[in-house]
C-alpha cells in the first residue's frame, strides 16, 4: 500500500466548475473520509483518483507514482487502485469466485487465494459459487471489496460504498468494511455524505464544500474543533449564538460561557447536548416549541425571549411538552468563530 | 503490499484516447459512434429521402396532374375507410380480450391468453389465403375488414394486457371509495392509465394496414399498396407509383403525428417506487356464457378458419405432388436470407443503441427516432425507393442481395435496436469501470464483462429480425435476386394463380416459422401477476 498525496487539483464540467484546487494526504495505511453533501465535487475526486476522469490541472500521487498531473494521466487500470462502487457493482454474470478472481492474471486464480480473500472479508466459503443477485446488500459490499483487494492494490477507493444498504445494515456493514480494511493494512479514500458514517469509521475526515477541502482533522477534533460554523453545523449540527469575548468569558443571550478563544466579537456554537433542560428555575427562560422523540433521546426546540432558535438534545426520561417554560444550562467549553470567518 | 502495476513516469501518452476515461467534455468531437450512427441512419433514411427528392424535382404540374385523379380518390377512399374500420374493430376486440382476461374471473387465462395471442403466428397474407380459398364472399370491403382484423387485433391485445396485469389497484380502489362505480372507476382512474398501451396497438395496427400488401391483393380489395405494386409491374418504376408512394408515406406520418398528439405529454406511471397490486377481478356470474362464446367465437374465425384451410389444402395437395425439392431450396434460401439479414440488421442497431444508452443527448434522441421513423415505412416503399435509387446510383447492385438486405436492415432495425438497447441497459458503465481498475484493459472489459452482458439482448434481437425476415413477402417479393425463391414468393406465386394445394406447403412453414416470435410476445405480455 502506498500514500495518496492530491495537490492543486482542479476540474470543470463546460463552464461549470467543480474542484477549485483540492489538497488532500491520505497516509500509507490510513482511512480517509471525504465528506460533503451531494454536489461538492467529492466523488468526482474519487474518480480523478481512479483515472476515470481526468483532472484539469494539479497532481496525484499514489506512493512515489505520479499517476496525474494535468496533462498526462495513467489509464486506470495500470494505476493499481481498488474501487469500490454504490451497490457494489459486482459482474453479474459472474459468480462470486470468478467476480472476486476477476483482476488477477488467469495463473495466481488459484483456489487458496480465493479462500484467502473470503476470509478476509469475513464471507463464508460457501457462498463462493453463487450469482450475485443471490446475496444479501451486506454480502454484496464485502464481495465487491474481496474483488477490489484482491490483485493487492495500492489504495482502495470507496464511492458512497453503503447508501444503499437500509440503516440497520448500515452500521454493522460499516464496521466490517473498516476491519477487513485494516486487516489488509489498505491505504483507504471513501468518498460519503453521511456525517455519521464518516466519523464512525475514518481515521482522518476531509470536509468538502463547493470544490474546496474546507478541513481535515480526526473525528473528534472535526467534531470539536470544527473550521467555521458551516462545518459545525455540518458535522453533528449546533446552534450558533453572536457573542462578545472577554478574558476567556463569552457574553452570550445565554449568560456568560466559558471558551479559550481571544478577546472581540465572534460567533459561538452549542452542540446540541451542550444545552441542558432544567425545570427548577435554574439558567436562562426558554420556551419550548416543539419536541422530537426518538426513543433513547429527544430533540427540543426552544425560543428564547429575544426571538433566538436553538435545539437542545436531552434523555428521554425528561421529555418536555410544546409551551413548556424551561429554563437552559450551557455544559463544558464553547467553541468560538469570528463572524462569518473561520476559528 | 505492492503494486501489481511497475511504477512509471506518467510520460505515457495516458488513457484520453481509449474511450473509457470520461472527461465530461466528449460527445463534442465527432466519436467514431456517432459516425457509425449517422452512416447507419443515413441508410435507414434513404426511401424517405428518395419520396422527397423525387416529389421536389417533379414540379408542382406534373405533381398535381397524377395526383388528381379519379384513381387516386378512389385508391384514398378504399385506405381510409379500411384504415378507419379496421382500427376501430382491432382496438375494440384487442381492449375486449384483455379486459376478459386479466379483470375477470374467467379460469384458464394463460390458455386464454395463448389462444387470443396466436392468430399473431399466422401472418395475414396467409389467413386471407385461408378464408379467399375458401369463400369468394369475403373479396369486398367488409370481408377485408374482417380479415385483416382478426389477423391484427393482437398488436393491441398483447401490449394492453401487459400494461393492464401490471397496473396499480389503488387509484381505482380510491375511486371506488369516492363513490363511483367499479365501472365508472375503471373508466375514470383505470382507462386513461391503459391509453398509452391502445395508442400504441392502434398505431402498429394502422401502420400495418397501410402496409399491408398479400392480404388485400387476396382479398381483391385495391388500396394504394397494392395500387404501387400494381404500377410497378405494368411499368416498373414511374412517376405515377412514385406519387402514390409520397401519398401513402403522408398517411403513415400523418398517423404517426395523430398518436402523438393523442398521447400528449402527461404522464400515467405510477408515483412511487413499489410495484403495486392487482386489482380483484370481476366475477361474471350469468354473463359467463356469453363471454365464452364470444371468446370461442373469437377464436374460431381468427384461428380456425385458417387453419381449417391450411388442413383441407394440405390434404388435397399432398394427394397430388409433394415438390419436396422445390420445398427445400426455398426454405434454404429463406433461412440464409433471414440469417444474413438479422446479422447486418443487428449490427446496423448497436452504434444506435450504443448511443443512446450511452451518450445520451439531443443528437442521440433524434439518430434514434429517425431510425423508428424508416420503419414506419410499408416495405412497398422501402423496396421502390431502393430500386429505383440503386438503378440511378449504382446500377450494379441492382436486384443483387445487398439491396435485399438493407430492405430487410431498414424495415426491421427497431425490432433489433429495442433489444440490443434494453440489454446495454443491463451493462452500466460503471461495471466497466469496476474492470479497468482491477487492471483489465478497454479490449478485454469489452470481451469479458459488456460482451457477455449484451449477449442475450443481441440474441433476442436478431431471432425477432430472423423471424420477421423469414415470413416477408413485399419487398423480398421485388427485390430478391433473380431466381431466389423463398417460402413466401413461392407461395405468393402459387396462392396468386390459384394454386391453393401447392401453396398449402408453403403457408404451413411460413406460420411455423412465426410461431417462435409469437410465443416469445405473448410470454412477455403474459398477464402473470394476476392469480385467478
Amino acid at each position: 500500500m502506498s500514500a495518496v498525496t492530491i495537490k492543486g487539483v482542479t476540474k470543470a464540467f463546460g463552464d461549470h466548475s467543480v474542484l477549485n484546487g483540492v489538497d488532500l494526504h491520505v497516509p500509507d495505511g490510513g482511512l480517509t473520509a471525504v465528506l460533503g453533501s451531494s454536489g461538492c465535487g467529492k466523488t468526482t475526486l474519487l474518480r480523478i483518483v481512479a483515472g476515470f476522469v481526468r483532472a484539469d490541472g494539479g497532481r496525484v500521487t499514489l506512493g512515489d507514482r505520479v499517476v496525474e498531473d494535468g496533462r498526462t494521466a495513467i489509464a486506470p487500470e495500470r494505476r493499481g487502485v481498488g474501487y469500490v462502487p454504490q451497490e457494489g457493482a459486482l459482474f453479474p454474470h459472474l459468480d462470486v469466485a470468478a467476480n472476486i478472481l476477476f483482476g488477477l492474471p488467469r495463473g495466481e486464480r488459484s483456489e487458496h487465494r480465493l479462500h484467502e480473500l473470503l476470509d478476509l472479508a469475513e464471507l463464508p466459503h460457501d457462498l463462493a459459487h453463487r450469482p450475485p443477485h443471490e446475496l444479501s446488500g451486506g454480502q454484496q459490499q464485502r464481495v465487491a471489496l474481496a474483488r477490489a483487494l484482491a490483485p493487492r492494490p495500492r489504495v482502495i477507493l470507496l464511492d458512497e460504498p453503503f447508501s444503499s444498504l437500509d440503516a440497520g445494515l448500515r452500521v454493522s456493514a460499516g464496521r466490517s468494511v473498516r476491519r477487513v480494511l485494516k486487516h489488509a493494512g489498505a491505504t483507504a479514500l471513501l468518498v460519503t455524505h453521511d456525517q455519521g458514517e464518516a466519523l464512525s469509521l475514518a481515521d482522518e475526515v476531509a470536509v468538502m464544500r463547493a470544490g474546496h477541502v474546507v478541513q481535515v482533522d480526526t473525528p473528534a477534533g472535526l467534531y470539536e474543533r470544527p473550521v467555521d460554523a458551516e462545518t459545525a453545523r455540518f458535522v453533528g449540527g449546533a446552534s450558533v449564538l453572536p457573542a462578545q469575548v472577554l478574558g476567556g468569558l463569552a457574553r452570550t443571550a445565554l449568560g456568560d460561557l466559558e471558551t479559550a478563544a481571544p478577546d472581540g466579537t465572534v460567533e459561538v456554537l452549542l452542540r446540541p447536548e451542550q444545552l441542558v433542560l432544567d425545570v427548577t428555575g435554574n439558567g436562562t427562560p426558554a420556551v419550548v416549541t416543539e419536541v422530537s422523540f426518538y426513543g433513547a433521546h429527544v430533540i427540543v426546540h426552544l425560543e428564547l425571549a429575544d426571538g433566538t432558535a436553538l435545539t437542545a438534545r436531552g434523555p428521554s426520561s425528561r421529555t418536555p411538552a410544546p409551551g413548556d417554560r424551561v429554563g437552559i444550562v450551557v455544559e463544558g467549553r464553547v467553541v468560538a468563530f469570528a463572524p462569518g470567518g473561520t476559528r | 503490499m505492492t503494486a501489481t502495476s511497475t511504477g512509471t513516469a506518467p510520460t505515457e501518452p495516458g488513457s484520453a484516447g481509449t474511450g473509457s476515461v470520461r472527461n465530461g467534455s466528449t460527445g463534442t468531437g465527432l466519436s467514431p459512434a456517432y459516425v457509425a450512427g449517422i452512416v447507419v441512419v443515413g441508410l435507414t433514411l434513404i426511401p424517405l429521402g428518395y419520396i422527397v427528392v423525387a416529389m421536389i424535382t417533379m414540379g408542382p404540374a406534373e405533381l398535381v396532374e397524377l395526383l388528381w385523379r379519379p384513381r387516386v380518390g378512389e385508391l384514398m377512399v378504399n385506405t381510409l375507410k379500411l384504415l378507419v374500420a379496421t382500427v376501430a374493430v382491432t382496438t375494440v376486440i384487442g381492449v375486449a380480450c384483455a379486459v376478459a382476461v386479466v379483470r375477470t374471473d374467467l379460469g384458464a387465462r394463460g390458455w386464454w391468453h395463448a389462444v387470443l395471442a396466436a392468430p399473431l403466428a399466422v401472418p395475414a397474407f396467409v389467413n386471407s389465403y385461408g378464408w379467399v380459398s375458401l369463400t369468394s364472399s369475403v373479396q369486398s370491403y367488409s370481408g377485408a375488414v374482417l380479415v385483416v382484423s382478426l389477423s391484427y387485433y393482437p398488436l393491441v391485445y398483447l401490449p394492453v394486457v401487459a400494461v393492464l396485469s401490471s397496473l396499480d389497484a389503488a387509484p381505482e380502489e380510491v375511486a371506488r371509495s369516492l363513490g363511483r362505480s367499479r365501472l365508472r372507476a375503471f373508466l375514470g382512474a383505470g382507462l386513461p392509465r391503459l391509453m398509452p398501451a391502445v395508442l400504441g396497438g392502434a398505431l402498429l395496427v394502422g401502420l400495418h394496414v397501410l402496409a399491408e400488401f398479400g392480404a388485400l391483393q387476396l382479398l381483391a380489395f385495391p388500396t394504394f399498396t397494392t395500387a404501387i405494386y400494381g404500377q410497378y409491374r405494368s411499368a416498373f418504376s414511374s412517376d405515377a407509383g412514385t406519387v402514390l408512394a409520397a401519398v401513402l408515406v403522408a398517411l403513415c406520418v400523418m398517423l404517426l403525428f395523430i398518436e402523438l398528439v393523442l398521447r400528449g405529454r402527461r404522464r400515467y406511471d405510477r408515483v412511487g417506487s413499489s410495484a403495486g397490486r392487482p386489482v380483484e377481478p370481476v366475477t361474471l356470474g350469468r354473463w359467463r356464457p356469453l363471454v365464452l362464446l364470444a371468446l370461442v367465437g373469437l377464436a374460431a374465425l381468427a384461428l380456425g378458419v385458417p387453419l381449417y384451410s391450411l388442413g383441407h389444402w394440405l390434404a388435397v395437395g399432398s394427394s397430388t405432388a409433394f415438390p419436396v425439392g422445390e420445398l427445400t431450396s426455398a426454405l434454404f434460401s429463406t433461412l440464409g436470407l433471414a440469417a444474413a439479414g438479422a446479422a447486418l440488421t443487428v449490427l446496423m442497431s448497436l452504434p444506435l443503441a450504443w448511443l443512446a444508452v450511452r451518450r445520451r443527448g439531443p443528437a442521440s434522441t433524434a439518430l434514434e427516432r429517425a431510425a423508428y421513423l424508416a420503419n414506419a415505412l410499408p416495405g412497398i416503399v422501402v423496396a421502390l425507393a431502393l430500386i429505383t435509387v440503386s438503378i440511378r446510383v449504382v446500377p450494379s447492385l441492382y436486384q443483387t442481395l445487398p439491396v435485399l438486405l438493407l430492405a430487410y436492415a431498414i424495415l426491421f432495425l427497431p425490432r433489433a435496436l429495442v433489444s440490443v438497447r434494453s440489454s446495454l441497459e443491463h451493462a452500466p458503465p460503471v461495471l466497466e469501470d469496476v474492470s479497468r481498475s482491477l487492471g483489465t484493459s478497454a479490449w478485454a472489459t469489452l470481451r469479458r464483462v459488456t460482451l457477455p452482458l449484451v449477449a442475450p439482448g443481441i440474441g433476442a434481437g436478431a431471432a425477432l429480425v430472423f423471424i420477421a425476415i423469414s415470413t416477408e413477402l413485399t419487398a423480398t417479393l421485388l427485390l430478391s435476386p433473380i431466381g431466389t425463391t423463398t417460402l413466401a414468393t413461392e407461395f405468393w406465386s402459387n396462392s396468386a394463380s390459384v394454386r391453393y394445394g401447392a401453396a398449402a406447403p408453403y403457408a404451413l412453414l411460413l406460420i411455423l416459422a412465426a410461431v417462435p416470435a409469437t410465443v416469445m410476445l405473448s410470454v412477455q405480455a403474459r398477464p402473470g401477476r394476476v392469480r385467478s
